[in-house]
């Protein structure tokens, strides 16, 4: 671990970005000061570290225990170019940390003067108080502060004190990095797994919320027909692949333990819930779920199956549907590795048959094109998200495959709905499975419908 | 992708206004109660299997009068078979009760018949412990061979003991079933047993054994109890249209809403409506390649059994009464067995 901060110290690209592919290795890692990989590629200006980053989803707006961003690092070491990429990628231009200071505040009392006019022109606050009641205005120099005077006169800028305030911020701001996962080996002892409460039960188990190594996890409890060895070396060996942490729309499997007769699924724990809940359960969100918003969820879920559907080899065994679609505290949606099948699953029944592809209720798994079948499932997320409505929701499940996969059941496209969606829901759900896209190929489609 | 969905309505339509016209609600539970009570009355004529295990003292069961008679030309089988089948042990039984109580001559003959050894110390046991623990050994090798619990066995080690000759009747058919012993045992041989239990006062039960089967529809006896349905198609043919009807109430109430028609109860041996049905209890859908959706032969409706079986065992259900082979044979009061068993479970589901 200490390697891979002393890789990106270097600014060793090529290094970095073999160790990133590897499945198991989490960018959002921190340091003992809450340092993440992002940040320090940022205090040391490396561009290509911070691209690679942000392309693979690392957080932008996460916090060291100073409540530093990644854009205060690199405002406090004059890297401009780092910054302007932060901020075309959504960086929180008016963060503040834990003394109230915001990047400009840096900018300006570093005398970062082309620094600090780029972070004014990207709409960085001159007027905003820290803590002990300075606005970066304060704490320029006097021959800069003057230039800035004249600046803001001539655009009309308001240079009324904003005073500080405790807490201004909005939950995107506030995302303390967790303590990070030490996931150093797969097997977790049942006695370091305190439980709090049941959350949900269901076909596939039962589901607790508990502790692991301080972090709050969700703890799968399996439901399997027979429990054996040999069952239990299977689910270590499958589970191994579940363990993914190199991708920001992925859910990793943290850890598994054994405890015979009981198969156990440790995960981290996401508040929110699964999509499916925010879209149809829960009413009291703390945040709209707007076209942006729904947006982000699709975009978000198509990069985690295109990323699942580049793995080498391909994994094949989880299903796409809103209730294996987990929301972050960001609004990350997150495909939960934990409701992957195993070998050894149930085959027989299928409980969610609304999100499947007609011909996977036809035939079996090996016998179809896995990657076309997820694409359907994608088009069905993209009307429930944009309808808020759940697919069939007036069928049974049994009543749902049959009129699916016989009498052509199909989800009817609302007229109110935005067109750019219905032409992409119908691209996806093509009848013919081989003339669905690829994730790939929607990926810049989604990107565009971000406004 | 809407024209479609529209062929789906106009099909749901027509099927929604059958159903209003035929099964009224209120009509669909006239037809059930009916239905139930006809199979709880006969529940009474089933022999209580607590019965069987109370305490030795507590309980005594006896032929009544002039039934042992009955029962002659089946001793008469038997004792023959073990003398033949024993002849180089150079044993003669004469009297099942007296020579079979003790565990050794079912020793000698389960031995011969598994080719298996059962180690036991000694096969001079005296005393009345070892004499039970003996019979006990035997007896629970047999149940084992035989894949029949102990609790359900109609052969308790107190009753061999103590000479109960309707235990060893049970006994020794089962075997003779089991081991498909080269005989042919008198068919439909049924006996009235009392049975006197010691609570406070005595009171007195008169139950119908039924000892064998007929020879053609085979494992009759072997089948571990007596339930409902061999009294209603035993005793109370009548009644057998009524629970019928109900259970094929029940059946179209629920496969109506995938635009199943359920015709008669005879066809469902396939095990594919069976499986539908389960599907719509359970909520689930069983994907078409788990199992033949058009059986053509024997063994693929065997196959469709089998995968219903599977599915009723996951939900743990009470114990059924049949296997996959008398439901994928056609036999009707299997059928209707499994039917029972998902009525009973789930009748109160809309």
């Amino acid at each position: 671990m200490e390697d891979i901060f002393h890789l990106i110290r270097e600014g060793n690209s090529l290094s970095f970005r073999s160790w990133v592919e590897c499945i198991d290795n989490d960018f959002n890692l921190v340091d003992d000061h809450g340092f993440s990989l992002l940040h320090w590629a940022c205090w040391d200006g490396h561009l290509n570290i911070v691209e690679i980053l942000v392309n693979k989803g690392a957080k932008i707006n996460s916090l060291n225990k100073c409540e530093d961003t990644p854009l205060h690092n690199a405002c406090q070491n004059n890297h401009l170019n780092v910054a302007l990429y932060l901020l075309k990628n959504k960086a929180n231009i008016n963060a503040v940390n834990f003394h109230g200071n915001s990047p400009l505040h840096y900018a300006c009392h570093y005398d970062y003067q082309e620094l600090a006019l780029n972070l004014i022109q990207n709409g960085a606050l001159l007027n905003k108080c820290n803590k002990y009641n300075q606005t970066p205005i304060d704490l320029c120099r006097d021959e800069f502060k003057e230039v800035l005077i004249k600046i803001t006169q001539n655009l009309n800028i308001d240079l009324n004190r904003i005073p500080f305030r405790q807490d201004s911020s909005s939950r995107i701001s506030r995302q303390k990095s967790k303590e990070a996962y030490f996931p150093t080996q797969q097997n977790i002892n049942i006695d370091e797994l305190p439980v709090e409460k049941m959350i949900a039960t269901n076909h596939g188990g039962t589901i607790w919320k508990g502790y692991w190594q301080e972090n709050e996890v969700s703890i799968k409890v399996l439901k399997i027909k027979e429990s054996s060895q040999r069952i239990a070396s299977l689910f270590n060996q499958e589970s191994k692949r579940l363990r993914i942490f190199n991708a920001a729309n992925i859910l990793p499997v943290l850890g598994t333990c054994v405890s015979l007769p009981d198969l156990i699924i440790v995960s981290p724990y996401m508040n929110l819930g699964s999509l499916y809940s925010i879209l149809h359960v829960e009413n009291d969100l703390d945040f709209e779920l707007d076209f942006n918003c729904l947006v982000n969820f699709a975009n978000g879920i198509a990069r985690g199956m295109d990323f699942l559907h580049n793995l080498e080899p391909m994994l094949l065994n989880f299903n796409l549907n809103s209730k294996h679609v987990m929301i972050d505290d960001d609004l990350t949606p997150k495909l939960n590795m934990s409701d992957c099948k195993f070998s050894f699953s149930e085959k027989v029944k299928i409980f969610n048959p609304a999100w499947m592809a007609p011909e996977t209720l036809r035939k079996k798994t090996d016998d179809i094109n896995k990657k076309s079948a997820d694409m359907w499932s994608f088009g069905v997320i993209l009307w429930e998200l944009f309808t808020k409505k759940v697919p069939f929701g007036e069928f049974s499940p049994m009543q749902c495959g049959i009129l699916i996969s016989r009498d052509g059941l199909r989800l009817e496209l609302p007229v109110n709905m935005s067109v750019h969606i219905q032409k992409l829901i119908k691209i996806c759900m093509n009848e013919e499975s081989a003339k669905r896209p690829k994730f790939e190929m929607i990926l810049p489609i989604l990107e565009k419908l971000k406004k | 992708m809407s024209k479609k969905s529209n062929s789906v309505l106009d099909k749901l339509i027509p099927l929604g206004a059958i159903q209003r016209r035929n099964l009224h609600k209120k009509q669909i539970e006239e037809l059930t109660e009916e239905g139930i009570n006809a199979i709880q009355s006969l529940q009474s004529l089933k022999p209580d299997p607590e019965a069987y295990e109370l305490k030795e003292n507590d309980k005594r069961t006896a032929l009544e009068i002039n039934e042992k008679k009955k029962l002659e030309p089946l001793i008469q089988v038997l004792i023959d078979w073990i003398n033949h089948e024993l002849s180089d042990k150079r044993v003669i039984v004469k009297d099942l009760e007296e020579d079979l109580y003790d565990g050794q001559i079912l020793h000698m003959l389960i031995e011969k018949l598994s080719g298996l050894k059962i180690s036991n110390e000694s096969r001079l046991n005296l005393g009345e412990i070892s004499q039970k623990q003996n019979l006990k050994l035997i007896l629970n090798f047999i149940n084992q061979t035989m894949g029949i619990h102990p609790v359900i066995s109609k052969w308790k080690v107190e009753d061999i003991y103590e000479k109960d000759l309707i235990a060893i009747l049970h006994l020794l058919v089962a075997i003779v079933k089991y081991f498909k012993v080269n005989i042919t045992l008198p068919e439909n041989i049924t006996v009235k047993v009392i049975i006197i239990q010691k609570k406070k006062t005595l009171e007195k039960i008169t139950v119908i054994e039924k000892i064998t089967g007929s020879n053609a529809s085979k494992d009759e006896t072997s089948k571990k109890d007596r339930d409902a349905f061999d009294a209603l198609f035993d005793h109370a043919p009548e009644k057998l249209e009524l629970v019928k009807n109900s259970l094929l109430t029940f059946m179209r109430k629920h496969l109506s809403k995938i635009n199943i028609e359920v015709n008669s109860l005879e066809k469902m041996n396939d095990g594919v409506q069976l499986i539908y049905l389960f599907g719509v209890l359970e909520n689930f859908y069983v994907p078409e390649y788990a199992y033949y959706s058009n059986p053509s032969c024997y063994e693929e409706k065997l196959e469709n059994c089998r995968v219903l079986f599977d599915l009723i065992d996951d939900v743990n259900l009470q114990e059924r009464n049949c296997t996959p082979e008398d439901v994928a044979s056609g036999d009707l009061k299997s059928i209707l067995r499994v039917l029972y068993l998902l009525f009973s479970n789930y009748k109160d589901r809309d």
